[in-house]
């Protein structure tokens, strides 16, 4: 389990990444952690990590404090935490687009990186052996085992970081937005081997990654993090359920739009004979709204959707950012 | 132990592949060597020796700190390399040492260039220059050893200059000038004895002439019984002095890491 109690890290020049979080995650758990950029995510991975010293409070990884001293020696054997890394990185020149776990090493080819992997944190024979096989058929990784890792393309290199992690099966296993400039094929092996880790249940697996939907496949429960605090901790359905009242409406006229008079509708906008209508379920029913649409105009095509998770996590952010308004407005 | 030994075994094996790498490799440790070699044949002009130091004393002395600068093999970018991309903290997850796996891959890619580098050019070297012959298998031995504590000196020394890269921007002039103090001090392309005495005296305190002059000497069978320990002693009382220093580097640059960020 993973314990943490009133963590915050405050960098020298008074910037807060994360403020005053707490939070709890069972052995086996699939958390989506969520955020935009800057929110603290990296910050709060880096903590978990043992990579930063925590300003104040308490972090426990499997009842073990994964901070340990300022020289990061490491007992023998310890392959607890895997962290795969999918962020832009810069040498300080240039910018690559790619992936900067430094799992794997530019100038090896993918095999002897396996090979050194193995060695490393002293995996049997017969067990790397095993785990290579079932591991490469499912990534889809057996052509590019001669390659050297920096001529494979993003999404191949994505699944070998993926792959070597997953050989020396780390108890708690970080992916750091690892969906990162990866096209839809190599996302969904990627995803598919997740998905089958969150249903043995026997990693503790920690995703951080833009794309909420993907997060919403893999995830047991979702953590949104805003300015270093965290502003939902629950399942999905939940977080679906408690805005599930926003409902989206669009329809296509012939000429103008009909005029909407009183409905309460929350937002509404016009582009040329498109008519988009955010409005909330229960206040105003989607079918009074349709037929009063109807009936006033003429119109060509209609669709009505349900709010993905995204939709309501920008809402959220909304929220939240109005209500800081309305605060630091107070405090004038 | 054997977690390194792959470090190092991984790094010779992956060089094997560049084969086209490693004939220019040949090509330019020969041409650094017959340049050398024509320059001072030119010097001596004939004679057989020049304050009791013989023509084939100079030419087995360059052609020992030629494969010496092959063997001592350093990626003196790496570090600053790792902290610029940000993978330094993530190479810290490793169970590993990170100054020692540095080290230990440093000597495979240099146990590669003295096999394929080195050892092709002394064979070629054979042919036509007068290169002396060990003076004994003892020497030799000994030879090895000093090798490889020269190394430790050399590398440690690459070790604090790179450390720096937690606190400035680029290392690359640091080295640039750390390269050129010790191809000169440490007597690789002019032999100690032809520096001045004061200069010599100078870097006696120094660990620049425990690097390429002590193992040269050793191979030459210069030095005499008690000289030999009192050389080793020196060579270890860098390693550490070295290694203190450039932990204390290492550390502080750490705690930076963990506290600041990066």
């Amino acid at each position: 389990m993973i314990v943490i109690k009133n963590v915050t890290k405050t960098f020298p020049g008074g910037i807060t990444a994360v403020h005053d979080i707490s939070l709890h995650i069972a052995k086996g758990e699939t958390v989506g952690l969520i955020g935009a950029n800057g929110a603290g995510k990296t910050t709060l991975i880096k903590l978990i990590c043992g990579l930063y010293l925590p300003t104040d409070g308490y972090i426990r990884v499997f009842r073990e404090n994964p901070f340990r001293g300022k020289n990061f020696g490491r007992k023998a054997g310890e392959n607890l935490i895997g962290l795969v890394t999918g962020q832009v990185i810069t040498d300080g020149y240039n910018y690559h687009f790619g992936h900067g776990s430094a799992l794997l090493q530019e100038d090896l080819t993918l095999a002897l990186n396996l090979q050194l992997i193995k060695s490393i944190y002293r995996i049997p024979k017969e067990a790397y052996r095993q785990r290579l096989a079932a591991l490469l058929p499912k990534l889809g990784l057996q052509e590019q085992m001669h390659y050297r890792v920096h001529q494979l393309s993003l999404g191949q290199r994505m699944k070998a970081e993926v792959a070597a992690v997953l050989l020396f099966q780390p108890a708690l296993l970080i992916l750091d937005e690892p969906f990162i400039g990866i096209d839809v094929a190599a996302r969904e092996k990627i995803r598919d081997i997740l998905q089958e880790i969150a249903r043995e249940k026997e990693t503790t697996v920690i995703l951080t990654t833009h794309n909420v939907e993907e997060l919403e496949r893999i995830c047991d429960r979702a953590i949104l993090i805003d300015h270093g605090q965290i502003v939902y901790n629950g399942s999905f359905d939940r977080l679906k359920k408690s805005h599930i009242g926003l409902n989206r409406m669009q329809m296509i006229f012939e000429g103008m739009p009909p005029d909407l008079q009183d409905f309460p509708i929350k937002h509404c906008c016009i582009e040329n004979n498109m008519l988009t209508l955010d409005y909330d379920s229960s206040i105003v029913s989607s079918k009074d709204l349709a037929n009063y649409l109807l009936s006033h105009g003429k119109a060509v095509d209609i669709f009505i959707q349900k709010p993905t998770v995204e939709d309501i996590i920008k809402e959220m952010y909304k929220e939240d950012h109005h209500a800081d308004n309305a605060n630091s407005e107070k405090h004038h | 132990m054997t977690r390194y030994l792959s470090f190092a075994g991984i790094k010779f094996r992956s060089k094997m592949a560049y084969r086209f790498d490693y004939v220019l490799g040949i090509l330019n440790t020969l041409l650094s060597f017959v340049v050398y070699w024509s320059i001072y044949k030119a010097l001596y002009n004939g004679a057989s020796e020049v304050d009791g130091v013989t023509f084939s004393m100079v030419t087995t002395s360059f052609l020992i700190s030629l494969g010496l600068s092959a063997a001592f093999h350093k990626n003196e970018m790496f570090l600053q390399d790792k902290i610029k991309q940000g993978t330094i903290a993530n190479e810290l997850l490793k169970p590993v040492n990170f100054k020692l796996r540095m080290l230990f891959e440093d000597m495979g890619e240099g146990a590669f260039h003295v096999v394929f580098n080195f050892l092709p050019t002394v064979i070629i070297a054979c042919f036509f220059a007068p290169i002396q012959a060990p003076s004994g298998a003892r020497d030799v031995l000994l030879c090895l050893v000093s090798v490889i504590l020269g190394y430790v000196v050399l590398w440690e020394i690459s070790f604090i200059v790179q450390s720096w890269s937690f606190t400035l921007f680029s290392v690359w002039g640091l080295i640039t000038i750390k390269n050129v103090m010790v191809n000169i001090l440490a007597g690789a392309y002019i032999p100690m004895w032809f520096m001045p005495d004061w200069l010599r005296s100078a870097i006696r305190f120094t660990p620049f002439d425990s690097i390429y002059f002590t193992p040269v000497q050793l191979y030459l069978g210069e030095l005499g019984g008690k000289e030999i320990v009192f050389h080793f002693a020196r060579q270890l009382f860098w390693i550490t002095a070295l290694w203190a220093v450039g932990e204390y580097f290492w550390r502080s640059g750490i705690k930076k890491l963990v506290i600041q960020g990066g």
